[in-house]
């Protein structure tokens, strides 16, 4: 039996949550895994917040994360991190996040402040969650920040059995020609990165 | 072809992991619908996404996004009762403008079969409301089908379909948005190869289809026989019977009945409370499969109802257990879950609340007082809508001398800091008539009202013809970006690219030359990048006495940049 894993990405319209979980799901299915998730559609991709959530395991029977159960947070962008932390994260999660920043209208009009990196580290600290920022100086094109964010997952190894030759497979059999080559090119240098 | 045209055109039983709302295009596909019409709206669009993915030569059916859900309800009758298996789709709130159609099309014999798939959206992740649609199987004396999963909305589809051929009724199959957008691997069936049939089958001694007066008692017993009969035929699988109690932790003489998604949280708490409850859930919640829940009832002491939104389930069963002078206890969730989704974490509290000698109190997982400032959706990058309502503020110095209505689409958003303009919602089609609502008996503020181009196509003729008619004394500010954006870019008799036409290009419908026809004295027309002209326009429409109309208009930027994006890629590669 493959242990039952919770995972919740988190971000913003247009940022490709829904690419980055339908890759990811493909790829844990090719390793075995049982996998039973659910995106946000509609009104989000106006430049609002996305989840997906991706549970993962046997013992799965919907498909919606608890609030405070997620195993591991993606995120592509700082604000979104850190409310899926607060909504989502419990003692232990692990968190990897692209530290992409987009100021909501909320923020622009002075009626709140966007978060400091201290206050994500500082809830990480208190719940004892894992957190991990990621980002690239020299990354020009921004759509590639889910696949950087994904080839950090592979090579944490927080999901047993996920390898980045399954991942490369479902993106050969997933991505049309024009998107394939820069896509498999990143995944496989962040790889890299994370694991130096 | 793309990849998902091509998956849902295999021949052969394949399984995938897939959308729930996609898995229901493959049912439409294997079951041989022939006829399929919708309006676009949240959570169900990715189904038309899905059809208009399979290639126009190689579609064995007909598909269109009609202009409003009554249309489309209307065009799938028509083609049942000429023997075709036909299904329309839409939101929750579709249903309230389908409504006048189906309520009627429900007495007659739609032949070749007819599914309405409903996306309820509990919770109200994108909708004006959180109605309960189920209520409508009720008042409209029709079959109501509730999945929990996508491999379930694909089999309910499929048994929709033949309960609607069989008994010659429409059916619905009620979605809800995280059945439709929830994935998972699907085993699918073969596609069916029948040869394509035109011939004309409607007869009206198939009827009856003529509801005269004298006739409707009549209609209605009909109509009512057949849900005796479906609720007696024993072929029709109604319930499912989850985790038969056994082992150590059997709570002996407890049970639970519900439905839909609710079901498996219910079954996931238990799982993790490592509790085993027997669970009747039922696929048919209308009408009600007595018999399975008598049996139910009766083998049990307390029975928990767990139904998402109303009290529809609960008041069914408690009147079956005082009719049957059963001395079963009925248990139901408390007030405060009437309304919002029943997921994992509502199941804990009403689990506990019920047995809380069984069932621990839920710990309280997430921050008490998060400190994320919310996101609201907002206009895209270069918007058209967002230059026009800076645009229009500029002409209106004080707001306290205007009124602004709003109507549905991206526009909805100008509400939103820092413009707020629209003061007021209501439904599709609505801003000219509660706009001259408000401008009567007024004579202290000119009432503004805003609507999108296929609204207008939707439910605003009738409203704008209204307000010339009689020449209201309101400002009408078309937000035209030819498209219908906030769904999915789908197609309006603005945009000139209807799917159905084929590749070549649908003749548009100008908003102006419709107004002109309507007789409309005062109308502006401009780019809504051209700020100045749109400030004079509205400065001139809100001196003018009457019915003014402006035609803001500007493409759809997103769906623009996109396709450019889309074709510089394909370019290069």
């Amino acid at each position: 039996m493959k242990e039952g894993i919770n995972i919740f990405l988190a971000g913003m319209g247009g940022q490709g949550i829904a690419f980055l979980s339908r890759i990811l799901s493909e790829s844990l299915l090719k390793c075995g895994y049982r996998v039973f998730g659910c995106d946000t559609h509609g009104m989000s991709q106006r430049g609002g917040s996305v989840v997906s959530h991706l549970r993962i395991g046997d013992e799965v029977f919907t498909p919606i994360i608890s609030k405070g159960k997620a195993d591991i947070i993606l995120g592509l962008e700082r604000l979104e991190t850190l409310r899926a932390m607060e909504t989502m994260g419990k003692a232990g999660s692990k968190i990897i996040f692209y530290d992409a920043l987009f100021h909501p209208t909320s923020v622009r009009v002075n009626k709140a402040a966007y978060p400091e990196l201290t206050l994500l580290n500082g809830l990480a600290l208190k719940k004892s969650m894992m957190l991990n920022k990621v980002f690239v100086t020299e990354l020009a094109d921004s759509r590639l920040q889910n696949t950087i964010v994904l080839g950090h997952l592979i090579a944490s190894n927080w999901i047993p059995g996920l390898t980045i030759e399954s991942v490369l497979q479902v993106m050969d059999e997933m991505l049309p020609e024009y998107l394939k080559v820069k896509n498999v090119e990143w995944l496989k240098k962040s790889a890299l990165m994370a694991v130096k | 072809m793309n990849a998902l045209g091509d998956s849902l055109l295999t021949k052969k039983p394949w399984s995938s992991l897939i959308m729930g709302n996609h898995a229901v295009a493959r049912a439409m596909l294997e079951s041989d619908t022939k006829v399929i019409c919708a309006y676009p709206g949240s959570p169900t669009p990715e189904i038309g996404e899905a059809l208009e993915s399979v290639p126009r030569n190689l579609r064995n059916f007909y598909f269109e996004y009609s202009l409003n859900e009554k249309i489309a309800s209307e065009i799938v009758f028509g083609a049942s009762i000429n023997g075709h298996l036909s299904a329309v789709f839409f939101k929750s709130v579709g249903l309230n403008v389908a409504s006048d159609a189906i309520i009627q099309m429900a007495m007659l014999e739609v032949i070749g079969g007819l599914v309405i798939v409903l996306g309820d959206d509990p919770g109200a992740f994108s909708s004006q409301n959180e109605q309960d649609n189920r209520h409508y199987s009720r008042l409209m004396y029709l079959p109501m089908f509730e999945p929990a999963t996508p491999r379930e909305a694909y089999e309910m589809y499929l048994k929709a379909a033949m309960v609607s051929q069989k008994y010659r009724v429409p059916v619905f199959l009620r979605l809800t948005t995280h059945v439709c957008h929830a994935y998972e691997v699907v085993s699918f069936g073969s596609l069916p190869e029948n040869p394509l049939s035109l011939e004309a089958r409607f007869d009206p001694q198939n009827g009856p289809y003529f509801p005269l007066v004298s006739q409707a008692m009549m209609h209605k017993t009909k109509l009512r026989d057949k849900l005796r009969h479906i609720q007696a035929d024993d072929k029709i699988e109604k319930v499912h019977h989850f985790n038969k109690a056994e082992g150590q932790f059997n709570l002996a003489g407890k049970g639970i009945i519900s439905a839909g998604l609710p079901a498996l949280s219910l079954y996931e708490t238990m799982s993790q409370a490592n509790r085993k409850l027997d669970i009747l859930k039922i696929s048919l919640t209308h009408p009600l499969p007595e018999k399975e829940i008598l049996a139910f009832l009766k083998s049990h002491e307390e029975v928990l109802v767990l139904e998402e939104l109303d009290r529809l389930l609960e008041g069914d069963i408690k009147i079956l257990c005082y009719d049957h002078k059963l001395s079963c206890k009925i248990l139901a969730k408390e007030d405060e879950f009437l309304q919002g989704e029943i997921t994992t974490g509502e199941a804990e509290k009403i689990l506990h609340h019920c047995w809380p000698n069984h069932f621990n109190k839920p710990e309280i997982q997430a921050e008490n007082q998060p400190t994320a400032p919310p996101r609201s959706a907002q206009m895209c990058p270069g918007c058209g809508h967002r230059s026009a309502f800076y645009a229009i503020k500029q002409a209106l110095p004080d707001q306290d001398t205007t009124f602004t209505v709003a109507g549905i689409g991206c526009h909805l958003m100008g509400h939103f800091d820092p413009l707020n303009l629209g003061q007021v919602l209501l439904c599709m089609g609505h801003a000219p008539s509660t706009a001259t609502g408000l401008s009567l008996f007024n004579n202290k503020r000119k009432v503004i009202a805003f609507m999108g181009d296929s609204t207008f196509f939707h439910s605003g003729l009738p409203a704008v013809a209204n307000a010339i008619l009689y020449d209201h004394n309101i400002t009408l500010v078309f937000m035209d970006n030819f498209t219908t954006a906030m769904t999915g870019h789908q197609a309006n008799p603005g945009s000139g690219e209807l799917i159905n036409i084929g590749d070549t290009k649908a003749s548009k419908i100008p908003i102006q030359k419709v107004l002109e026809s309507f007789g409309a004295k005062h109308i502006l027309t401009t780019d809504a990048y051209n700020q100045n002209k749109l400030t004079e326009a509205v400065k001139e429409s809100l001196e003018y006495k009457g019915f003014s109309a402006i035609i803001a208009r500007h493409p759809c930027m997103l769906k623009f940049t996109r396709e450019k994006q889309k074709q510089k890629a394909l370019k290069e590669a």
